[in-house]
């Protein structure tokens, strides 16, 4: 039940979150140690989203707290900012502006510097180099989905909060996104993802089931 | 396209500055549309008011403040709306980047992208009510000096009204009242000018309120767009 002080991951004690006046869980616990993985699984509306909007301080829970690296994370600190990473249900893309200026200026804003070649090379590694000059808006939902799989290959973050990103992934998008997963997990980055479909990721998860943990 | 790490104050600042032109550029009818509407609403008074010309003189001033008052609401409502709607903001309230810095670039783009074609466009508008040269000096300082103060009071209300239905008319309902000052100190500098009082008064006032906007704006607005990702 209670965690360790200096435990080197992410760890959530007695969380609850609601929706509105509608408890969505309560008296969550987990730990997900370095270079391991969470699935959280669970019907629709049983929390996932919000239980990552949590963890990455958008949305705020009733109760509870979440520890990172031993200490209880201020979702203000710059720290903790610089070391998560959360990509949502939200697209966090610009129509207007082309594929490739999307993710120089999202490099930009998640505090990496310029850098062409190595936002060419994951252009390139997600399958996105022939539309790179696209606007967004004329990318398929799947190619889209792609270019979130780009951010994921520029960070070096050690903490991803992912949010369904297999969604429209073909089954080619779905192992370059568990070949991230690998390669984050190998880093010692530690991932906390929700998602309907089996990812193929060669480390085996732990999972949590939200529907089971329902009050 | 260049852009470097954003995560001190004057890197985010100039980060989202950049980002949001480049954005305005991609959309450059809607802001021919705000330079129209106010160009409209500036020749609808002769006709709805009176053609006497020395009437005319005497209201245009508070014609062109309220009409770039008007106008510049009708893009505040987008300014934190469209990012909300497609997640690129709760990615900049969770950059490690300071948030008063990528607003304040936010509404400094807002305000190069709008309020500077509406200083530049206000000789026209001078003109045709027969304003004289000097006064429309007066009256291009004073939109100069007055509408980046009207940006701030939109920022914070189009960020306080983020995720409300009918956000965009509730932002007016918000802005309007607080643009008080601003309209009277604004068009009181010519007025003041033109009967030979001399307009340093009301400019040195809405300098004031200038330096205020950018001394209270970014952390009220940072903290209005926090509070919406609550």
């Amino acid at each position: 039940m209670s965690g360790t002080p200096d435990f080197d991951g992410l760890q959530v004690r007695a969380l609850a979150c609601a929706a509105g006046y509608r408890t969505l869980f309560d008296g969550l616990d987990l730990r997900v140690p370095r270079a391991r993985w969470m699935m959280l699984v669970g019907p629709n509306g049983s929390g996932k989203s919000t239980l990552l909007r949590a963890i990455a301080g958008l949305a705020r829970p009733v109760a509870g707290e979440i520890l990172w690296r031993g200490a209880v994370r201020r979702p203000d600190s710059a720290q903790w900012r610089a070391d998560c990473l959360y990509q949502g249900h939200a697209s966090g893309w610009k129509d207007n502006l082309e594929a490739r200026e999307n993710l120089v200026l999202q490099a930009a804003l998640d505090g990496l510097g310029h850098d062409p070649a190595r936002i060419d090379a994951q252009l390139a590694r997600v399958g996105l180099e022939r539309q790179a000059q696209l606007p967004f808006v004329r990318l398929s939902a799947g190619q889209r989905r792609r270019l979130s799989l780009a951010r994921l290959a520029l960070s070096m973050r050690p903490l991803w909060l992912l949010d369904e990103p297999g969604t429209a992934l073909d089954a080619a998008g779905l192992r370059t996104l568990g070949n991230l997963l690998d390669e984050h997990l190998a880093r010692g980055g530690l991932a906390l993802v929700a998602t309907h479909q089996q990812l193929p990721c060669a480390q085996p998860p732990l999972v949590l089931d939200l529907g089971a943990v329902r009050s | 396209m260049r852009e470097h790490a954003a995560t001190g104050a004057f890197a985010a600042l100039g980060w989202a500055c950049r980002r949001d032109l480049r954005l305005a550029m991609r959309s450059r009818a809607e802001l021919a549309v705000i330079l129209l509407f106010f160009l409209l609403v500036t020749s609808l008074f002769p006709l709805a008011v009176s053609p006497d010309p020395a009437l005319l003189r005497a209201i245009a001033p508070g014609i062109a403040w309220v009409a770039a008052l008007l106008a510049s609401l009708l893009g505040l409502s987008r300014l934190f709306a469209v990012d909300h709607g497609d997640g690129t903001l709760e990615q900049m309230v969770l950059a490690p980047a300071p948030l008063q810095a990528l607003v304040a670039g936010k509404v400094l783009a807002h305000w190069l992208a709008t309020g500077v074609p509406l200083v530049l466009l206000s000789p026209v508008a001078g003109l045709q009510f027969g304003l004289p040269a000097d006064a429309i000096a007066v009256l291009a300082a004073s939109l100069a000096i007055g509408t980046p103060i009207l940006s701030w009071l939109g920022a914070v209300a189009a960020a306080l009204t983020l995720g409300a239905r009918g956000g965009s008319s509730l932002l007016a309902l918000l802005v309007l009242p607080l643009a008080v000052p601003v309209l009277i100190f604004g068009a009181g500098a010519v007025e003041s000018f033109t009967s030979g009082l001399g307009a340093d008064a009301h400019l040195s006032l809405l300098g004031a309120g200038l330096i205020a906007a950018w001394v209270l704006g970014p952390g009220a607005t940072a903290l209005a767009v926090r509070i919406a990702h609550e």
